[in-house]
């Protein structure tokens, strides 16, 4: 970088890459423990994967991560410390399952009109969530399976264990639902870490009891916002991060027109977002191998405003789960109010990557028509609409989080962690709990933030 | 509501049902549980202790709990009646399952196994 077109120049303690929950968390732990904090934002707005706008009357739309649940500690006690309140995510009513082109209505988190059916899922989930309990959280490659685990994909698991068509369905929208990939896709060792990541299956497809089980008032991306505000100028947006050196003497980071000289410095980012930085010297190979294999899961979340919930008068929850739609799932995402009725639906994993490039009002088609069947007439005819493509965010580059397929975790799952010179990393895929979640977002923040205080002379 | 006595008898009736079920067996195989049942309008309370797939009930609260199932005397009847689907949204909001995900997770699956097998019936 030619010294001539530096504009901005900052001095700190730690520097952290990414002003996302992780990268906010950190900061906050360092600026509460009397260190010097700055942080580099690519994107003109912090939050990363929290994304809050606000509809025409002020109703805040998450375009991003919003629940939170049971067992989600840390994101929980932030928000207190932040003020920020929370209400149940609306669960009352039939949900609508379509499955081999029958529709049925049913009432909680598994669907139950064919009780066969229904008997062999909730055996196959207790199966899975026992297998899980067997990975080691903070080491998964060290499982006693491991080796046989990550070897192979959900999918191949599924067709040699479950026999009825309707409860691979169910295990593929699963999948969908969490990871917006398809089971094909997925490294079953990462899939049963990441399930005992959240302590079960039955608490990440939950509602209530589970993770979708309650949201925030003001959106989401309020808790980032709230932080980066108290942070003030140590703040630095539009700063994408180019080049990344290191010494003896610290790092230096160059952003366009912006450098930041620190001791240590956090990247507060997904993995393969971690490999567009230049390095210098270069990352240690298995680092940068384990980069080039962590991609991100494919989603579009698209929401719909109506002037009330008219659903709700049907006896609907609004929640459907359909294997026959590019818009497979949805809930009700409306305000406790219920004024206006939004619904909220997905297109995750293959629907993701058909759709993400597509034409919009192509697309807006295809979500309405949808939602027509599912609901009747008046959810083709929206008063507001918003849609968020993940991958097509650079920034991002998909979403929910980057995953493990087969052989990731067994190769290089202890370099996800183990800092490299005076890089630490953060982000919600290093974290043990709540893996791909705010919560683990906020928990990496938190470890990456000590380690680096620990190391800080 | 429901009184204690017919509380204990649907509990009784409900255990009854869970020893006849090999799928229920299989999945509590492994599981050892102390679970805590409490009615929150009635004060009746009940002790289940699942050991190996062995499932005993006693009237009154374990020393120590593993889990603690509480809920109105209505909503736990009309479950150990099989009534009433135990993963409906109601239920999972009416009944509060304290204890640890694990023993949750297996409560859970033992209680629709009980209810979607009554179902078939």
């Amino acid at each position: 970088m030619d010294p001539a077109d530096i504009i901005e120049e900052h001095v700190a303690d730690v520097a952290i890459i990414g002003a996302g929950l992780a990268g906010l968390m950190a900061a906050r732990v360092i600026a509460a423990a009397g260190r010097s904090v700055v942080v580099l934002e690519a994107r003109g707005r912090v939050g990363g994967k929290t994304y809050t706008r606000l509809a025409a009357d002020g109703t805040p739309i998450d375009l991003g991560g919003q629940w939170i649940g049971p067992t989600q500690d840390h994101i929980e006690a932030l928000a207190l410390d932040l003020g920020l309140k929370t209400f149940p995510t609306y669960d009352t009513g039939e949900n609508i399952e379509i499955r081999q082109g029958e529709r049925h209505q049913y009432t909680g988190a598994i669907p139950t009109a064919d009780p066969q059916v229904a008997m062999a899922t909730v055996e196959m989930l207790l199966e899975l969530n026992l297998m899980a309990q067997q990975v080691p959280l903070a080491t998964p490659w060290t499982a006693h399976d491991a080796a046989s685990w990550d070897a192979q994909t959900v999918q191949h698991w599924m067709e040699s264990h479950v026999q009825d068509s309707a409860v691979r369905i169910l295990l593929t929208q699963v999948v969908r639902a969490v990871f917006s990939v398809e089971p094909r896709d997925l490294s079953l060792l990462h899939f049963l870490f990441y399930v005992h990541s959240a302590g079960n299956l039955n608490q990440l497809v939950s509602v209530t009891r589970g993770a979708q089980e309650r949201r925030f008032y003001e959106g989401a991306q309020t808790l980032a916002n709230r932080i980066a505000d108290a942070l003030g100028d140590r703040v630095l947006l539009d700063a994408p991060v180019r080049m990344i050196s290191q010494d003896d003497m610290g790092v230096r980071i160059d952003a366009g027109d912006t450098l930041v000289t620190a001791q240590r410095a956090i990247l507060a980012m997904a993995p393969t977002l971690a490999g567009r930085i230049r390095y210098h010297p270069p990352l240690p190979a298995r680092r940068d191998q384990l980069t080039q294999r962590m991609p991100m899961g494919t989603v579009i979340k698209v929401q719909c405003l109506y002037p009330t919930a008219f659903w709700r008068a049907a006896g609907l929850s609004g929640q459907v789960l359909s294997d026959e739609d590019a818009l497979g799932l949805t809930f009700d995402n409306s305000p406790p109010s219920g004024q206006p009725g939004i619904l909220l639906g997905f297109m995750e994993g293959d629907a993701g990557r058909q759709w993400s490039d597509s034409d919009p009002a192509t697309r807006r088609a295809l979500v309405l028509t949808t939602l027509e069947k599912f609901f009747g007439p008046a959810a083709a005819i929206p008063t507001e609409y918003f849609e968020q493509i993940w991958a097509r965010e650079e920034f991002s580059r998909g979403g929910y989080a980057g995953f493990m397929p087969p052989g990731v975790w067994t190769s290089f799952g202890a370099d996800l962690l183990t800092p490299c010179g005076r890089l630490h990393w953060a982000g919600t895929e290093t974290s043990p709990i709540w893996n791909g979640y705010m919560e683990g977002a906020i928990r990496s923040g938190e470890r990456a933030a000590d380690e680096v205080l620990a190391a800080l002379t | 509501m429901a009184t204690p006595d017919e509380l204990r008898a649907a509990l009784d009736d409900y255990i009854a049902e869970a020893r006849k079920i090999a799928r229920v067996q299989k999945a509590l195989h492994g599981w050892h549980c102390v679970i805590a049942i409490e009615a929150i309008d009635n004060a009746a309370s009940f002790t289940l202790t699942i050991k190996g797939a062995e499932v005993a009930v006693a009237t009154g609260s374990p020393a120590t709990a593993d889990v603690i199932l509480r809920g109105t005397s209505e909503d736990l009847a009309n479950i150990f009646w099989c009534d009433a689907n135990p993963a409906s949204n109601y239920m999972q909001g009416a009944i509060k399952i304290l204890g640890s995900p694990d023993d949750s997770m297996r409560l859970d699956a033992m209680a629709l196994m009980i209810y979607l097998e009554t179902q078939q019936a």
